[in-house]
C-alpha cells in the first residue's frame, strides 16, 4: 500500500512562497497529473514529494509513514526526470541496475530485473549503449526502465516527455499508460501540458499560483470546472469567455456588450436567478459554438459573428472570430462555409455554458 | 573560396605549425645532442653534433646525481601529490559550484586567490610548520605543501566544468539510493575525467620541475628529487653541462611520456566547460 498524502505543504523562498500548504490524498495505485502554468508550484511539490526539497511547512506521509525528514534514498520512490538525467558515462544496463546494486541486490537478481524492464520498454537490444548513442524516445524508455526495476512505492515524473517531439510524444504518452496498466503503482506525474493530464490522468490536480484550484477525474475538470483558471486552462482549444449581463426580462437571458441576449435554458435559470443585474463572464467551449444544424434543440441559441480566421484541421474547421476585440473560437463541421470577413451563423449550445462570477472568479 | 586561396591558407596554417614546432622542438633535441658531449666539445661546439657520443654521461650521471634515489622520489612525490590535489580539488569544485550560498563565492576567491601568493613568501613558515610536525627528511615534507599549492589551480579549471554537469543527475543518483560521497565519486568524478586530466598535467609538471620548495625543506639526501640533484652538477667554478643535459633527459622523459599518454584529455579538459553541450 503506498498511498501519498500532502497536508498542509507549504514552500517558502527568501523572496516568496512557491507552495501555499496545499493539501491532496492519493490513493495508492492512483495516477494523479498535477497540472499548470511555469512556476505554478507542480515540479516543487513533486520535488517535495521525491525530498529533493526542504518542505518548509506541512506534512507529507507516504504509504502511512512521515516523510519529512526522510533522504530521497530511503522514501522508495523512483523519479523520472525532464532531461532523463540518464549517467552518461554507464551504459543502458549500468544505468538501469545502479540503484539496485546500491542497495545490494544479488547479480542474478539485478539482471533479472533489468531484463524484465528492458522487456516491458522495448530496451532489450539497447542494453549495452551509453546514453550518447541513443534517440530522445529510447532515453525516456530507459530512464522510466530505470524507474520501473527498482519496484518502488512511487512513481514520480517531471514533465518526463517536454523534451520530445509531438509524435513521440504522443507514443510515450501511451507507453507510460502502458505501463501503468501493467505494474500499477501510485503515480505523481507533472506536465504543464493539459491533454497529458487529460490522457493519463485518473485524477487532475490544477495548480495555479502555488495553490491547487481544482482535483478531479479530468471529465469532471472538463465539463464542471469550478473556477475561471481551470476553465480556460483545460481543453484546447482553450474556453470562449464573453463578457456579459444577466438580466432578467420575463425570462433569464445573458447579454452581450453589442446587445446579443442568449436566453439561459429553464434548468439553469433558478441557479443563475441570483445574479441578475450583474457583470458576469459567459464561457463556452468552441465545441459549443457550431454550424446552425442543431438549431431546434432546446437551450440552442442563433448568433452571428465576423470571420477573423479560419483553421481547416482536417476532420474538423476553426473558425476565429472577434468579440470586443477578444478572439472566440468556434469548432464547426469541415463542411461549413466560413471566410474571413463574411458573417457566418453558430448555434451557441447554452445547455453547457458556465457562468463566472468577476469577483470571485468561481464558476457559479 | 577559390582552389588558389584554400592552397595559400593551407601554407600559411602549416608554416604556423611547423614553426610553432622548431620553438617547441629545438630546445628538446639540443638537450639530448648536449647530454652526449663532454666539456671541451660543450664549449667549442655548442651546436653541432656530439664529436664523440658520451655515452658515460648517463651512467655517470645516475650514480653522481643520485638518479636512483631521486627519480624514484620525484615520481612518488608527483603521483601523490597530482592524486591528492586533483582529488581535493574536485571535491572542493564540485562542493563550491552546487552551494548557492554567499559563502561559495568567496571561498571560491580564497581558494583561486592562493595562485597570486608566491612560494618565496611561504617558505618560512613552512618550513617551521614541517620541522614542528617532524616531517622533515621524509617525502610528506614535499607531497603536504604541493597537494595545497595545487589546489588554486584544479579549483580554478574544475568549478565551472562542476558547474555544468546537470543537477538532475545527482538528484536522479540521490534517489537510486546514493549518499554524497558516492555521488561524487560514482557519478561526478567520472563526469569531470577531461578537466582531471589537464588539472593533473598542469600541476604534475610544475611539481615534477619544482626546485625551490625542496632545496629548502628536503634537505637529507635520501628525500630530494630530480632537479635539486641535477643541481650538484653545477659549480661555482665549473659545470658538468653534458652530466646536467644528461640528468635534465632522464627527468624530462616522463613528463613526454605521460602528456602524449593523455593529450586527448588534456586538450578536451582546457576547453571543457566553455561551451554548454
Amino acid at each position: 500500500m503506498a498511498e501519498v498524502s500532502i497536508r498542509k505543504v507549504e514552500k517558502a523562498y527568501e523572496t516568496y512562497k512557491a507552495v501555499h500548504g496545499i493539501d491532496l490524498e492519493i490513493a495508492d495505485k492512483e495516477f494523479v497529473v498535477l497540472v499548470g502554468p511555469s512556476g505554478c508550484g507542480k515540479s516543487t511539490t513533486l520535488r517535495m514529494v521525491a525530498g529533493l526539497e526542504e518542505i518548509t511547512g506541512g506534512e507529507i506521509w507516504i504509504g502511512g509513514d512521515l516523510v519529512n525528514d526522510v533522504p530521497p534514498r530511503d522514501r522508495d520512490i523512483a523519479m523520472v526526470f525532464q532531461n532523463y538525467a540518464l549517467y552518461p558515462h554507464m551504459t543502458v544496463f549500468d544505468n538501469m541496475a545502479f540503484g539496485l546494486k546500491l542497495r545490494k541486490f544479488p547479480r542474478e537478481e539485478i539482471k533479472k530485473r533489468v531484463d524484465d524492464a528492458a522487456r516491458i520498454l522495448d530496451l532489450t537490444t539497447l542494453l549495452d549503449r551509453r546514453p550518447k548513442a541513443l534517440s530522445g524516445g529510447q532515453r525516456q524508455r530507459v530512464a522510466m526502465g530505470r524507474a520501473i526495476v527498482r519496484n518502488p512505492r512511487v512513481f514520480l515524473f517531471d514533465e518526463p516527455l517536454s523534451n520530445l517531439d509531438a509524435k513521440l510524444r504522443v507514443q510515450m504518452r501511451t507507453e507510460i499508460k502502458k505501463v501503468h496498466q501493467t505494474i500499477p503503482t501510485t503515480t505523481v506525474y507533472v506536465t504543464h501540458d493539459q491533454i497529458e493530464a487529460m490522457t493519463l490522468a485518473d485524477r487532475v490536480v490544477v495548480m495555479n499560483f502555488g495553490r491547487i484550484e481544482q482535483v478531479g477525474p479530468p471529465q469532471e475538470l472538463y465539463h464542471n470546472p469550478a473556477t475561471r483558471f481551470v476553465a480556460g486552462f483545460i481543453g484546447s482549444p482553450a474556453m470562449n469567455f464573453f463578457p456579459v449581463k444577466v438580466t432578467n426580462e420575463g425570462g433569464l437571458y445573458v447579454q452581450w456588450p453589442g446587445g446579443v441576449k442568449l436566453a439561459v435554458p429553464p434548468q439553469r435559470a433558478n441557479r443563475y436567478a441570483p445574479y441578475a443585474g450583474k457583470e458576469m463572464t459567459l464561457g463556452l467551449r468552441p465545441e459549443h459554438l457550431t454550424e446552425t444544424h442543431d438549431i431546434e434543440k432546446p437551450g440552442v441559441v442563433r448568433i452571428e459573428v465576423p470571420v477573423d480566421v479560419v483553421e481547416p484541421m482536417g476532420m474538423e474547421t476553426m473558425v476565429h472570430f472577434l468579440v470586443n476585440g477578444e478572439e472566440m473560437t468556434a469548432r464547426v463541421d469541415p463542411a461549413t462555409h466560413a471566410a474571413p470577413g463574411e458573417m457566418l451563423p453558430l448555434a451557441a449550445d447554452m445547455n453547457n455554458m458556465h457562468l463566472i462570477d468577476n469577483e470571485s472568479n468561481k464558476v457559479v | 573560396m577559390t582552389r588558389r586561396a584554400v592552397r595559400a591558407s593551407d601554407v600559411a596554417r602549416h608554416g604556423l605549425l611547423a614553426g610553432a614546432c622548431v620553438v617547441v622542438l629545438v630546445p628538446i633535441v639540443y638537450m639530448v645532442i648536449a647530454s652526449f658531449k663532454s666539456v671541451p666539445d660543450f664549449f667549442t661546439n655548442p651546436y653541432g653534433l656530439p664529436s664523440r657520443w658520451v655515452w658515460e654521461n648517463y651512467t655517470r650521471a645516475w650514480n653522481e646525481a643520485k638518479i636512483g634515489i631521486t627519480l624514484p622520489n620525484s615520481i612518488i612525490v608527483t603521483a601523490v601529490s597530482v592524486l591528492g590535489s586533483t582529488f581535493l580539488s574536485a571535491m572542493a569544485a564540485y562542493g563550491l559550484s552546487r552551494r548557492e550560498r554567499p559563502l561559495a563565492m568567496a571561498l571560491y576567491l580564497l581558494f583561486i586567490g592562493g595562485m597570486l601568493v608566491p612560494v618565496q613568501m611561504i617558505v618560512l613558515p613552512l618550513f617551521i610548520l614541517l620541522r614542528t610536525l617532524g616531517l622533515f627528511g621524509t617525502l610528506f615534507a614535499l607531497i603536504l605543501p604541493y597537494i595545497a599549492l595545487g589546489l588554486p589551480l584544479g579549483v580554478l579549471i574544475l568549478t565551472p566544468i562542476a558547474a555544468t554537469l546537470p543537477r538532475d543527475l545527482s538528484d536522479a543518483a540521490r534517489i537510486d539510493g546514493a549518499r554524497e560521497w558516492r555521488i561524487f565519486l560514482h557519478i561526478i568524478l567520472p563526469l569531470m575525467r577531461p578537466g582531471l586530466a589537464a588539472v593533473a598535467i598542469l600541476n604534475g609538471v610544475w611539481m615534477w620541475n619544482e626546485f625551490f620548495i625542496p632545496l629548502v625543506v628536503a634537505f637529507k639526501p635520501q628525500s630530494q628529487t630530480m632537479p635539486v640533484g641535477i643541481v650538484a652538477f653545477i659549480g661555482t667554478y665549473s659545470t658538468e653541462w653534458g652530466l646536467v643535459f644528461a640528468s635534465v633527459v632522464v627527468a624530462t622523459a616522463p613528463l613526454i611520456l605521460a602528456y602524449l599518454l593523455m593529450t586527448r584529455q588534456f586538450v578536451a579538459g582546457l576547453t571543457a566547460g566553455a561551451v554548454r553541450g
